[in-house]
């Protein structure tokens, strides 16, 4: 980021991540071996299922025969067309992520708390779950839908065009707390001397955006821009609940097309549709891989949960200083105001989830009726509960057949003495396999799992597998923040030595570790899509349960409010537990 | 402290013991079903204390019985709502031959062209030609298709909308279509499953799309306009009626009940009847059902417990579903008390169908008996791109005939052109499936 100005290549700080010592043969051996449990991983859970989708998709007819069906195919166009506008919108979302961040620099520690709490909630909630809230929120009858209630002729959010308002609105309601998270970090941690110093030299504040600031928030920025735009090339289950069966033409993305059609499309044409999918996400990866080369994130500020500004920094004395207050009162009513409207759709979630399922279904929830019975309706029978635990079990296994692997891995990445070509090779690999979609991967692994298709045992390495690339990176990144010292070696025998090394960085990185941990199970507990796909013939997952419950939306709108609550109390009680070490986590990866 | 350990390890000796015995016990029966929701929980109930394991199969169901799957993933009985999956060859060959007493009609469904065995049970089956309404809003039933044409377009020049169309549910509408189709061409009707695009582009199959078109058009004919029957689901449009009274009627099966009788307002009452045919016409019987099938794997135990879920020995578990209503069925011992009064005719009816031969089939007589054509749902016997599905096939052709009629104002000519669209997409849809597999 440096090199492009030649004023800051003499200013910033130089940070060597070369291991300190080369060591030769043996070493690297150990190193290689490292990354074999990770590379396993992902040869045949990602790679293997991935070339066979590729080779279906050019046999049969013969050559691109397929890929021109499919494009040809109005009904793709307008669902890749659509995932086009997905992207642009997770642009959109990082760009009020960063708007927010900003806005939180100026408003009180309680209130930023509160804040931080209010936007990082919906990120942890299911698509699924959100795509029930929306529709609920904008249900087109005005006895219903509360926008529809304040407003004086109703709309018909859920019909054709204003639909998109309200998926929309979802998925920024769900992403926007991720981006603001990341931004809310990084601009806490702009090199505060940089700018000082550029301000010296005469850098006016534009130079100084270009120069300083820009470059600095770009590497937590990449990792925002990841993630969104990873949720944006992979709506699927938004979609699916959000939108009623008339609309589905119009909102229909590749993922959801895919899954419809497959059977219809054949099995060529299907590979075909799988793999422009892929081509897009990886075109999008590839985009924010060139970003990732530079070494971010690279935080040095200790963090509290909920972040608070650092005390004794250099804006210490500003925010103190009398007389502030009352400049910052429009940015408070703001911050306030956006608290609250992000902590809304939660509480229309409670509050309709704890009335009768009668009421839910003929009157909206500030009408009163309330009650335990949807949670009785939700939990009849006692299968949504299995479902609940069965969801539970394939999330643990998950998570830590994807720790393991990546804490080796992105140990053999940093600090193990592995060819510097190939950790770029393996980084830029693990980019590109992060975003891949799991309908690129779903009728070759289903047929190789064949019999044991349904089980906790075989589709929890298929989750891993897909999550196994997010974490390396994310391990990877806290890793090289931890320093090295000075001399590794020659204090023990060499074995000792070694293991004692992984230990001290998996210590120092534990945050960072609990976040691949936590990240890995949220997503697995969250997962429609493999369920979907892979988990079939036993439908025991609690999202699948869900969306059989939305076939009848206004009649079961009660149920499946009360199951989303449920659905969602697991990842937030996680996320409010472990907040602060997700925070660091996520954005520095150490424990200091 | 050492008592402590013995009996911990006594304890966990009489687990393992009771674990090695669990073992060897005989293993649950696998049932894989396509109901979700409401219908899963009653069927799950109706089988509580069986040694049964129900899994709901979704969409899959047809993979699941074509493909040879692991021993593990194979259900021994599956509930199945396409009779032709019972009819493939493919499929056939993996399934036992069962003993039925169901009527002929119900029985050809499930018999293979060649070996002449029936291979399914009928467990449920809906009797989808019906229009619920309220009686104090429309005071006698319309005789006939013109009929109830005039009825609608008068009641809604008045300014009261007559009908709520669940036009956001692909299959209500291709119910409404099937109705006037079976009414108008039923012996068409039959053929049309097979894809054949000469039948598909018959000049009747034309006129169907046509009528549809001109009673879907007439302005304001669904409460708030066609754009929110767009996003009105099955049971909205019954809460429409009998809840809020913003409409009269609507089309739907005998499984609106239950929805009725739970949102209804106080004292609302709730009538149906026949779906109304052209004057010349015979009235379409449309229905649907699901089937029980056996796998040859399961053995002698999945023929035993089809026996017991359709012959009677259940009874006393099915009633109480069948007096919720959305259940019913050709025998398995229920009595007409058992249904509720509204659907209790209806029950005797399909019945009473007993010596009836059957459309479904190509080339067969029509009904005669009670001077009805009785088909099975075309939709659910359609495959290629015309199979059916949110934005799929025949579903997506009748919303956008819809979508093309309903929301905008539409003079008859324009209807009769958007009929014309429909018919030639849905002809298109049957041709590609004829080139393609």
């Amino acid at each position: 980021m440096s090199r492009d100005d030649a004023f800051l290549f003499e200013a910033a700080p130089y940070h060597d991540m070369r291991a300190p010592a080369k060591s030769p043969g043996r070493g690297r051996w150990k190193a290689w071996l490292l990354l074999l449990p990770a590379a396993g991983l992902v040869v045949a859970g990602l790679l293997v299922p991935l070339a066979a989708t590729v080779v279906t998709s050019l046999t049969g007819k013969g050559g691109l025969d397929a890929y021109r069906d499919v494009v040809n195919d109005a009904q793709v166009r307008t669902a890749l067309r659509n995932n086009a506008d997905w992207l642009g919108l997770a642009l959109v979302v990082c760009a009020l992520g960063l708007g927010l961040a900003w806005l939180a620099r100026g408003v009180g520690p309680r209130l930023r708390r509160l804040l931080v709490v209010a936007l990082t909630l919906p990120t942890v909630t299911s698509p699924l779950t959100a795509g029930v809230i929306f529709r609920m929120i904008f249900a087109p009858d005005p006895g219903l839908g509360t926008v529809n209630a304040l407003l004086p002729e109703p709309v018909l959010f859920t019909g054709r065009g204003w639909i998109w308002l309200v998926l929309g609105l979802a998925f920024a309601w769900q992403w926007t707390g991720l981006a603001f998270l990341v931004f809310h970090v990084g601009l806490a941690n702009l090199p505060e001397d940089l700018l000082r110093v550029a301000g010296a030299f005469g850098a006016g504040p534009l130079r100084r955006l270009r120069a300083v600031t820009a470059p600095a928030l770009f590497p937590t920025a990449a990792v925002a821009l990841l993630i969104v735009l990873t949720a944006a090339a992979r709506v699927f289950d938004l979609v699916l609940v959000g939108a009623p069966g008339s609309v589905q033409p119009e909102v229909d993305v590749a993922g959801l097309l895919w899954w419809r059609r497959r059977t219809v499309l054949g099995d060529e044409r299907a590979a075909a549709l799988a793999v422009l999918l892929t081509v897009t996400a990886v075109a999008v990866a590839l985009v924010v891989l060139g970003r990732l080369r530079q070494d971010w994130p690279h935080a040095e500020r200790p963090w509290r949960w909920p972040p608070q500004p650092a005390p004794g920094g250099p804006r210490g004395p500003r925010r103190t200083a009398a007389g502030a207050g009352d400049a910052r009162w429009p940015r408070r009513v703001a911050a306030g105001a956006v608290t609250g409207l992000w902590a809304f759709p939660f509480v229309v979630l409670l509050l309709t989830s704890f009335r009768s399922p009668d009421a839910v279904a003929t009157s909206g929830w500030w009408t009163g009726g309330y009650g335990a019975g949807s949670y009785g309706e939700a939990l009849d029978g006692g299968f949504f509960a299995d479902a609940l635990w069965a969801t539970a079990q394939r999330g643990l296994l998950a998570a830590l057949l994807v720790v393991v692997p990546a804490v080796m891995a992105a140990y053999a990445l940093t600090h193990a003495a592995l060819p510097r070509r190939a950790r770029r090779a393996a980084t830029a690999a693990a980019v590109v396999l992060a975003v891949l979609p799991p309908q690129a991967l779903a009728a070759p692994l289903g047929w190789a799992l064949g019999g044991v298709l349904g089980s906790t045992l075989a589709l929890s390495p298929v989750h891993a597998a897909l999550l196994l690339p997010l974490g390396v990176l994310l391990l990877r990144n806290a890793f090289m923040s931890v320093p090295r010292p000075p001399v590794t070696r020659p204090v023990a025998p060499r074995r000792t030595a070694r293991r004692s090394a992984l230990a001290r960085v998996v210590g120092e990185a534990a945050p960072a570790v609990a976040t691949v941990a936590v990240l890995s199970f949220v997503l697995v507990w969250n997962d429609l899509v493999v369920s979907l796909l892979l988990n079939w013939p036993a439908a025991d997952q609690a999202p699948l349960t869900m969306r059989q419950a939305s076939r009848y939306f206004t009649t079961s709108a009660g149920e499946l409010a009360a199951q989303g609550v449920l659905m969602t109390a697991v990842p937030a009680v996680l996320l409010l537990v472990t907040g602060g070490w997700l925070v660091r986590g996520l954005t520095q990866g150490v424990r200091r | 402290m050492r008592m402590n350990r013995r009996r911990a390890l006594a304890a966990l000796s009489g687990l393992a013991a009771a674990g090695l015995t669990g073992c060897s016990a005989e293993r649950p029966l696998r049932v894989a079903v396509v109901w979700s929701g409401w219908e899963l929980a009653r069927f799950r109930r109706v089988l509580e204390g069986e040694p049964v394991t129900v899994y709901s199969a979704g969409n899959d169901i047809a993979a699941l019985l074509r493909k040879p799957v692991a021993p593990a993933a194979t259900p021994d009985v599956a509930i199945v709502p396409q009779p032709g999956l019972i009819r493939d060859p493919e499929i056939r060959s993996r399934l036992q031959p069962l003993t039925s007493q169901d009527p002929s009609f119900w029985r050809d469904l499930v018999t293979g062209p060649g070996d002449g065995q029936a291979k399914g049970v009928w467990f449920k089956v809906a009797y989808k030609s019906l229009v619920w309404y309220r009686p104090e809003a429309v005071a006698s039933p319309p005789t006939g298709w013109e009929a109830w044409w005039a009825l609608c377009r008068d009641r809604a020049a008045s300014g009261r909308p007559p009908l709520s169309v669940p036009a956001a549910d692909g299959w209500a509408l291709t119910d409404w279509f099937e109705n006037v189709l079976l009414g108008h061409a039923p012996d068409l009707y039959g053929r049309l499953h097979l894809l054949d695009p000469a039948d598909w582009g018959d000049e009747r199959v034309a006129q169907a799309f046509i009528r549809l078109a001109c009673l879907w058009s007439i302005p304001g004919l669904v409460p708030g306009g066609g754009r929110r029957a767009l996003v009105t689901q099955f049971h909205d449009a019954i809460l429409d009626v009998f809840r809020y009274g913003r409409a009269d009627m609507v089309a739907g099966p005998d499984f609106a009940w239950p929805v009725i009788d739970r949102y209804r307002s106080p004292g609302r009452e709730a009538r149906w009847f026949r779906f109304p045919c052209s004057a010349g016409e015979r009235p379409p019987l449309l229905v649907g059902g699901d089937a029980v099938v056996a796998l040859a794997s399961s053995e002698e135990r999945g023929e035993r417990f089809v026996a017991r879920l359709t012959g009677g020995e259940m009874r006393e578990r099915l009633a109480p579903w069948a007096r919720a209503g959305g259940f019913l069925s050709l025998g398995a011992g229920l009595r007409d008390d058992d249904y509720p009064a509204p659907v209790r005719p209806l029950a005797r009816e399909l019945r009473e169908l007993r010596e009836l031969r059957g459309l479904a089939e190509s080339g067969k007589p029509g009904a005669q008996a009670t001077g009805r054509s009785i088909a099975f749902d075309l939709s659910d016997q359609l495959g290629g791109a015309l199979a059916g599905g949110d934005g799929q096939g025949l579903w997506r052709i009748l919303t956008d005939l819809f979508a093309a009629v309903a929301v905008d104002p539409c003079p008859p000519g324009k209807a009769e052109e958007a009929a014309r669209t429909a018919h030639a997409a849905a002809v298109e849809a049957a041709a590609s499936r004829a080139d393609g597999s």
